[in-house]
């Protein structure tokens, strides 16, 4: 879709994120390096949050509940008019795929940090996209939609051949996901995903696709601006999940090749144009071992896994969806863009991989982030956050660069290893035990690795013997007293065994 | 000589301790060798222990009833019990008999009534917690004795759900 006129450039001063939590905090420490303000939103659980802390206004939108805050597009308009934003970037999750949130931004005269509503609605629903795909001769997973196909769906779902995936159209993170190895089974979890995606996403239009055997999950990085120029900068390979949701991200990926590259770069752009994409946004696909690849959606905002792009090609990509948005062009090279080394991303949930990743809520008592060369912690608590059970569970994304995969992966260990956290359980020690197996050091990735490698996940506790001398030596805080000799005199019984007694 | 227990994941431990010299301890164990050690404590959340096997820093804190630490990337939720109720250790056997909510959540869909049998492993009830459902399944054989939740309530983490018998 040609530009139909050229934009004028808009400066932007200030920028209210409708965020929370480690993406805001992302957003604006790349706002701040540009000399742009930044402005806040909260719910009454965020009160102390990081984010609120770090940004320069604040402004609270309502109850803990994000439908009743986060979610409140009336009460971030007025959080933006009262502070005098020109603009609003919605990160990702809350309103960074709501088509509406979009228009209305547009509509009270702000800019939107993001495509516009129309590529927002054209990609948001998944039969919709896979339709556009179709025409646009981008290949797609056969599926059965199950409002089309009415009586004849469980038939139809035969058809097709078990195990299926069911998916909701509105769908993402996902939500409403659900695999069906038995025909009896379809019914009930097909209850369950209608309801899980009505929850989530207010709609329970679900469809169920044919479930590919140990496809990778191959995604693929665009940029496009105002002008209608519209780039890729190579691909992340995101096959570790759980839950059908990422928790280990890598770029390049060790299953691609320069030719595949090119040939899914290609048709991300191609996807990208067909909607007159403008900002940051990202094609996901399912590859095959014979490295066939099918679409599986477009992601239409910044995406968690966004730093191992950068950290891969040296930029920023909030501050070029800040440049698009006030209507720069975007650097036209001749070429394919060259990566250095390798990134890798692991996210830090708060849950218990020993106990199906249920999610976990309670204090951060003690935590101390990683650090060293080549590292990033994009983190949106501190010690003494409450990680309560209102929002996503995900309270970090570490991130390691290295000059190969071997490298990034042995300082990810380092600083995970490194990553302090008391108070909460977190699948810290789980994302080692993936990086030590064999076949993630092999590169032999794919969607269904941690079901396959490490079913029944337990913590090995090596140092129990350790631990439990700790803990019967410790006696808990300090006492009030001059301590000023050096740690060499200092007699430890007193430091340690006899305080507090 | 002082005797104290700890209760991680569903194990009691016991632990010897003996006082030497100044900084040092002898300890066992279970029914581990004996061994020495040093420590200091470095801050309020760091102790630093000298073992035969090396140094090893430790981050710990009290929680509530629980002291949490972290070894070298490893993790420990440490319960200290008083001796006679960690000997009495019958405890293994009532967890499975009652099934409590692991997360804050929603009840969905019970999906078992009184007097139904069940499988290890069975599915018997649906929770959403954050908007992501959660079947929690049966951890023994057995029958479902009562259902103390109502599908829509919301429930605190921990509190009983079931029970089987």
């Amino acid at each position: 879709m040609p530009a139909t006129k050229k934009p004028a450039i808009k400066e932007l001063r200030k920028v209210l994120i409708a965020n929370r939590g480690e993406i805001a905090i992302r957003i604006m420490r790349t706002l701040h390096a540009m000399g742009i303000k930044t402005v806040a939103v909260y719910s009454e659980a965020d009160r102390n949050a990081l984010h609120v802390e770090l940004a320069d206004e604040a402004y609270l939108l309502g109850p803990a509940p994000a439908r009743e805050s986060y979610l409140r597009i009336d009460k971030i308009l007025e959080a933006a008019k009262a502070s005098g934003a020109q603009a609003i970037h919605p990160g990702f999750g809350f309103l960074a795929e709501n088509p509406e949130f979009a228009q209305a931004v547009v509509d009270a005269g702000l800019v939107f940090i993001g495509p516009t509503a129309q590529a927002i609605r054209d990609m948001g629903n998944k039969l919709n996209s896979r339709a556009l795909a179709l025409r646009h001769k981008i290949p797609v997973i056969p599926a059965v939609d199950e409002r089309e196909a009415g009586a004849d769906f469980a038939e139809r779902v035969k058809a097709l051949g078990l195990p299926v995936l069911i998916k909701a159209a509105a769908g993402g993170g996902g939500k409403g996901m659900r695999v069906v190895e038995h025909l009896k089974d379809l019914k009930q979890s097909l209850e369950m995903s209608k309801r899980e995606s009505l929850n989530a996403f207010s709609d329970d239009h679900v469809f169920v696709e044919k479930y590919l055997k140990d496809p990778r999950h191959i995604e693929i990085q665009v940029l496009g601006d105002l002008h209608g120029h519209v780039m890729h900068l190579n691909e992340r390979e995101c096959s570790i999940q759980r839950r059908h949701q990422k928790i280990i991200e890598e770029t390049p990926s060790p299953f691609m090749t320069d030719a595949l590259r090119a040939e899914m770069g290609e048709a991300a752009v191609r996807l990208a144009k067909a909607v007159g994409y403008t900002s940051a946004g990202t094609v996901e696909f399912m590859v095959d071992a014979d490295r066939k690849f099918y679409l599986l959606e477009m992601n239409t905002r910044l995406q968690v896994e966004h730093p191992v792009t950068e950290m891969t090609l040296g930029l920023d990509l909030v501050y070029w969806q800040v440049r698009i948005a006030e209507g720069h062009p975007l650097p036209r090279r001749p070429g394919p863009l060259r990566a250095r080394g390798h990134a890798i991303e692991c996210r830090i949930y708060a849950e218990d991989p020993a106990a199906d990743f249920i999610p976990c809520a309670g204090r951060l008592a003690f935590l101390r982030e990683p650090s060293g060369p080549w590292i990033r912690n994009d983190c949106g608590v501190r010690s003494g956050s409450e990680v309560t059970t209102h929002y996503d569970p995900m309270i970090s994304k570490l991130v390691a660069w290295g000059e190969t995969r071997e490298a990034s992966v042995a300082r990810m260990k380092e600083a995970l290893n490194d990553y302090i956290i008391l108070g909460l359980r977190t699948n810290r020690e789980y994302l080692l035990d993936v990086l030590d197996l064999p076949a993630f050091r092999e590169g032999r990735l794919h969607t269904g690795f941690l079901k396959q490698h490490l079913p029944d996940w337990q913590p090995r506790q090596a140092k129990l013997e350790a631990a439990l001398l700790a803990a019967a030596l410790y006696r808990g805080r300090r006492q009030a007293q001059a301590t000023g000799s050096a740690p060499a005199q200092r007699n430890p019984w007193q430091t340690v065994g006899d305080w507090g007694r | 000589m002082e005797r104290r227990y700890f209760r991680v994941g569903k194990k009691l431990h016991k632990i010897w301790l003996t006082q030497t010299e100044a900084g040092q301890v002898k300890y066992r164990v279970d029914e581990g060798e004996e061994r020495q050690a040093a420590c200091v404590q470095l801050d309020e959340h760091i102790l630093l222990l000298e073992t035969p096997e090396g140094r090893l820093p430790v981050y710990i804190v009290r929680h509530g009833q629980e002291v949490l630490a972290q070894i070298q990337g490893e993790s420990f939720q440490l319960r200290e019990e008083d001796a006679e109720h960690g000997l009495a250790d019958g405890a293994d056997a009532e967890d499975d008999k009652v099934l409590a909510a692991p997360v804050p959540a929603k009840v969905v869909k019970i999906l078992v009534a009184p007097g139904d049998a069940v499988k290890r492993g069975q599915s018997v009830i649906i929770l959403d917690s954050m908007k992501v459902e959660l079947e929690l399944k049966a951890s023994a054989a057995g029958k479902v004795r009562e259902v103390l939740a109502q599908e829509g309530q919301q429930i605190p983490m921990g509190q009983p759900l079931m029970t089987f018998e």
